[in-house]
């Protein structure tokens, strides 16, 4: 008898998370997605595929400007993202004709966050119905065009193996006490930034996001994911002698609201950016350039998202307004030999920092995968997502969105690697040789970046535009760097890549929001410093005013 | 007795508390706002600003939907918003009232957040750079206008009138609300009542709404006036849709308005009314379509009156009982223009409606035979108050419009309707009546109004006419219906697929008006009804009219639409 319960007690240690039994909620997304599934399949033309996105938030935001709480938040709130294919998966409604541009599709609903079959299931009804008279219209028209055929052969769908997944409620309380820890770290943070007439913003911002993901679908996937991501955003902002806002922002990200650093730390990152804008609205406008410079691990990470992330997302191949810049690149040399790019969204932290690019499922149903996208400068793979291309015909669980919006293929976790790491002293030798080499009286080092966007169609220049916030001259004579503002690196992907030379051996981290026509999702790039023999710059765009006429208020006194 | 002694101490004990937070308010806009007057006047490049107005709102909102017995969204929001007028040269010739085509004038040299707690020296830095913003456009406005006048050789005098109007200044603090709403006990309520659907499985989609702010404006100008205004209100909307036998969607709604959480109608009440809601939209997707286009009389009855015709009187156009002054322009290639604009402050005088009907706007009535009227005011957002009873048309004359300090060419002082409302998750200043009374000198008893809509029709020779008379329920209000009348029989029959073309010219012919007297209570919102947006307004008004002639479209389309593939989940259900 003993025995019986010590083997029933470790059977039971060791039963996966995912055979857990799945929560009512999810329950009642599948009972509807089955009944409507039964009857829309038989329809002429039929749905042959449907999936429920339901995606609980629960919102704080707690806001101060210059030492004082400026606005106080809550929301909580479910959104549907219902999706179906209809025909069937070598030609369904989401086929691109030849030459044409993939359309976004937008199934959003709100819907009842409590577990209420009746309510529920009507929000899932009617919408499924809205989606079916879409996605029927839709199909019927790409029935009915008159196109060029295209040669590459390939499915519109690749149904992937179902899966069951299942995290348990999270049971989480955002406390008084923690409210109260929050507010003073808000408002000491914020106080840094002295309220003179130059100062155009001095806030401090938290955000805790609290989030339940439900995913259903006619394959038999159930999946219940949690998401949750504290973040405190420090901007600041003085006004430039030519009258425009110099910006600069740091994120502090957790897990957890208690998991944020110390009020002491956060408040020393207030103060070590108020310095540095004072410092950058002393520094001189630089010229545009074209020479070497150095990428700081940060800066190294948003160029790689921007100009090489994108390039990589398989469901651009299937796309003919779209560059292609990498389609007939496999198996060829896309960097130097000693580096590797690989995606890994079952990545959850890097050296103790979470990374907001982390993920168990997409949202398309399939788990995460890793990818090793480059390894040691070839071209190896894509991001995948459901939308087969020709040689990836499925998924690798890069298929993601915003709520209410279908997912194409996009990025997770970028790890750049490099089997040769050089120390940040080689990297700064290196290009003061170059420097010299190209005659140059200086290189530029990018110690910190603010975001970026690339354009990838066909149309407009192929081009890239990173914005730096933290950029020095660093001179061939040894003078001290010099510290520069309005700056812009610009540059196309493919001259960029083959001027890359080294590497370094420190890593960091951008975590960031990411937009593109599934919309905005969570990312993080992951990079070590990179020395490139030649990049260009332009200058900044210039907002130029007078300023104030007369001073800000500085004291009770002060009539 | 001890009791009572204590409760008395705690409310000096808050009154005191809230007087202080409101000092230190009110002394933090009177000191910026005056150091900004002086020092602005003394900067030898600008001329100086001879008009400010600061006013900070300070507000806290809710807003929960509700379908079918659970909540949807739920949202809480805490803020303070800030609202700034300035004014460069003088009450006769300002920056204002004009519309430079040939350059942006906006200027923009930061903006600082206004501070949840009073926090003075942050109150003033926030209405210091927006101060300075506003400064500089009116200025450089200012100077374009100036250019502009000069090229085209006017001066002040041959403006058609004043820029601004001076009124005297008033000190006025209104006690604010506690802020009343019981969060958990409106969520129950919204769901019980959105549960009530779950009875009627031909309704597709339904929703229960609760908008709720708590708001407390403060406000101070350059001339001395000083005041705070409080504005609590609830909005519940209720929304319904369903196919009709033709597959198309027809919807019908509910709207309550109160101005407390104990004023809102009990969950019984509200229940009662989804019923009757849920039973005419059944009825209506049942009944007849109207494919034809009708001309001729029409009877308007209870809020109908207000919604199609009274409350059209105070539309965002020309044609107004609100005044509308035409800017002066400046386009690069004509220059100066005034354009030219037939507005009704040139038919001041003259009639505009039929003889029958008089308006008068009696803001400052607080109750009419024992109902509330929540467009009752007592200052308006400029600091003017309206007078007690203000005729703008007797017996179809009109006599004035409605006007804030920007004088028309009839009027040159405000009436005082600039008035407080709520959008979404703020307070808004627009202009609306407050409590607008409809007399009528010639009535005819309600028994008869139908007898004489039929009359009118055979007079015409036609076989139908309309009466348009919205759902009855508690709601203050709730959809129309369309009721086409046999005029050989008198039979009445709900009709489907209809809209009312309406023109302003069709209330100069009314034929008949009956004697019985309504008492509605509503929002307005850009000239027309705001239903879950804009000022509360009220209305005393005759309860039902009929027009000699206006006209009604039916629905042409015969193309059915198409019902959802899937059965809806209730109708499984109940099955």
């Amino acid at each position: 008898m003993k025995k019986g319960i010590k083997i029933l007690i470790v059977l039971v240690m060791f039963i996966p998370v995912c055979m857990l039994a799945q929560d009512e909620y999810s329950k009642i997304l599948a009972d509807e997605l089955q009944r409507e599934f039964e009857i829309l399949s038989k329809q002429d033309p039929p749905v042959y595929h449907i999936n429920y996105r339901v995606d609980y938030v629960k919102n704080i935001l707690i806001k101060a400007d210059f030492g004082n709480i400026t606005a106080v938040q809550s929301d909580s709130s479910a959104s549907l993202t219902a999706d179906l294919r209809v025909g069937n998966k070598t030609f369904d409604n989401t086929h691109i004709s030849k030459g044409e541009a993939d359309n976004t599709r937008r199934n959003y609903a709100a819907i009842p966050y409590e577990d209420n079959p009746l309510a529920v299931k009507q929000v899932l009804w009617k919408t499924t119905d809205d989606v079916y008279r879409k996605a029927r219209a839709e199909f019927l028209a790409k029935k009915n065009k008159i196109s060029v055929e295209d040669i590459e052969k390939y499915n519109d769908f690749s149904p992937g193996n179902p899966d069951k997944y299942y995290e348990p409620k999270l049971d989480y309380k955002f406390t008084d006490t923690e409210k109260a820890r929050i507010v003073e770290i808000l408002k000491s943070s914020s106080e840094i930034f002295p309220e003179n007439t130059d100062m155009m913003q001095g806030m401090a911002l938290f955000r805790f996001v609290v989030q339940r993901k439900y995913y259903v679908s006619s394959e038999g996937d159930e999946i219940t994911q949690n998401f949750v991501q504290a973040q405190i955003v420090l901007s600041g902002s003085i006004r430039s002698p030519e009258g425009d806002p110099i910006n600069l922002h740091h994120i502090f990200h957790a897990r957890y609201p208690g998991e944020l650093p110390s009020g002491d730390e956060i408040v020393k990152q207030a103060g070590n950016m108020y310095e540095k804008l004072v410092a950058l609205k002393e520094a001189p406008i630089a010229e545009p350039y074209s020479g070497p410079a150095i990428l700081a691990p940060k800066a190294s990470g948003v160029f790689f998202h921007e100009i090489l992330g994108h390039r990589v997302e398989g469901h651009r191949l299937k796309d003919d307004t779209d560059a292609h810049t990498f389609k007939l690149k496999l198996n060829k040399n896309v960097l130097p030999k000693s580096m590797s790019v690989i995606f890994d969204p079952t990545l959850k932290e890097f050296n103790g920092e979470p990374l907001a690019g982390h993920y168990v499922y997409d949202d398309e149903g399939p788990r995460a995968k890793v990818v090793k996208v480059i390894e040691n400068g070839l071209l190896k793979d894509f991001l995948m997502s459901k939308t087969p291309v020709p040689g990836f015909p499925e998924s690798n669980g890069h298929g993601r969105a915003q709520t209410g919006l279908s997912p194409i293929s996009r990025q997770s976790n970028l790890l750049v690697e490099t089997n040769k790491p050089y120390t940040e002293d080689e990297l700064r030798k290196m290009l003061v040789k170059e420097c010299k080499k190209q005659k140059k009286e200086f290189g530029y080092y990018f110690k910190d970046v603010q975001g970026g966007f690339t354009t990838n169609n066909r149309y407009m220049p192929n081009a890239f535009n990173v914005t730096p916030t933290e950029v020095y001259r660093v001179y061939v004579d040894g003078r001290p760097d010099e510290l520069v503002r309005g700056v812009r690196l610009i540059g196309t992907p493919l001259a960029m890549f083959s001027n890359i030379e080294a590497a370094g051996e420190k890593h960091d981290i951008f975590n960031g929001m990411c937009g593109a026509s599934s919309g905005s999702i969570p990312v993080s790039a992951i990079s070590p410093a990179i020395f490139v023999s030649k990049i260009e710059t332009q200058k900044a765009n210039q907002y130029f005013s007078t300023g104030p006429v007369i001073d800000a208020p500085q004291s009770i006194n002060d009539k | 007795m001890k009791n009572t002694i204590f409760s008395f101490a705690l409310m000096i004990i808050l009154a005191g508390k809230l007087l202080a937070q409101d000092e230190t308010i009110f002394k933090a806009l009177t000191d910026e706002m005056g150091r900004n007057m002086e020092e602005l006047s003394k900067l030898d490049d600008y001329t100086a600003p001879f008009f400010m107005e600061y006013g900070l709102n300070d507000y806290d909102y809710d807003v929960m939907y509700a379908s079918l017995g659970s909540v949807i969204r739920s949202v809480n929001s805490k803020g303070r918003s800030k609202s700034l007028r300035l004014m460069v040269g003088d009450y006769d010739l300002c920056d204002e009232n004009f519309k430079d085509n040939t350059s942006n004038s906006n200027h923009n040299d930061g903006n600082i957040a206004l501070p949840l707690e009073n926090d003075y020296l942050a109150i003033r830095r926030s209405f210091w750079i927006t101060t300075n913003n506003v400064f500089k456009s009116a200025s450089e406005l200012y100077r374009n206008k100036l250019s502009a006048m000069k090229l085209k050789g006017l001066t002040k005098k041959d403006l058609p009138a004043s820029d601004f109007s001076k009124e005297n200044p008033v000190v006025l603090k209104v006690q604010s609300f506690e802020n009343d709403i019981i969060r958990d006990k409106a969520a129950n309520n919204i769901k019980e009542i959105s549960l009530a659907f779950g009875d009627y499985s031909e309704i597709h989609f339904s929703q229960v709404t609760l908008f709720h702010i708590n708001a407390l404006r403060y406000m101070v100008n350059s001339e001395g006036t000083k005041m705070s205004v409080p504005f609590n209100f609830y909005i519940m909307h209720i929304g319904a849709v369903m196919y009709d036998i033709d597959q198309h969607q027809i919807w019908q709604q509910l709207i309550y308005y109160a101005n407390s959480f104990d004023e809102l109608p009990t969950v019984e009440r509200t229940v009662a009314d989804i019923k009757l809601l849920s039973e005419n939209l059944y009825a209506e997707a049942k009944a007849d379509k109207y494919d034809e286009k009708y001309i001729g009389p029409i009877m308007f009855e209870d809020f109908a009156v207000i919604e199609e015709n009274i409350i059209r009187l105070f539309g965002s156009g020309n044609e107004s009982l609100i005044g509308n002054r035409p800017p002066l322009v400046n386009n690069q290639e004509q220059g100066l223009v005034i354009p030219s604009q037939q507005t009704w402050e040139q038919r001041i005088g003259k009639r505009v409606i039929d003889k029958k009907l008089s308006i008068t706007d009696k803001s400052s009535l607080k109750e009419y035979k024992g109902i509330h009227l929540m467009g009752n005011f007592a200052i308006d957002n400029q600091g003017v108050k309206p007078a007690d009873s203000l005729i703008l048309v007797d017996e179809g004359i009109l006599k004035s419009q409605l006007v804030d300090r920007t004088p028309t060419t009839a009027q040159n002082k405000s009436t005082g309707h600039n008035r407080l409302g709520m959008s979404d998750d703020n307070v808004i200043s627009s202009m609306s009546p407050g409590v607008v009374y409809v007399k009528t000198s010639e009535t005819t008893p309600y028994e008869e109004m139908k007898q004489k809509l039929i009359q009118m029709a055979k007079e015409e020779g036609l076989d139908h006419v309309f009466v348009i008379r919205p759902l009855k329920t508690s709601a203050n209000n709730s959809s129309q219906n369309y009721y086409k009348i046999n005029v050989e029989t008198g039979e009445e029959s709900l009709v489907r697929g209809l809209r009312i073309n309406w023109d302003i010219d069709d209330l100069r012919d009314v034929e008949y008006v009956s004697d019985d007297v309504k008492v509605y209570n509503t929002l307005f919102y850009r000239g027309g009804l705001g239903y879950t947006r804009g000022v509360p307004v009220s209305f005393i008004s005759p309860g039902s009219i009929i027009l000699k002639e206006s006209q009604i479209s039916g629905d042409a389309n015969p193309i059915k639409g198409e019902l959802p593939v899937v059965p809806s989940p209730l109708t499984i259900l109940q099955e």
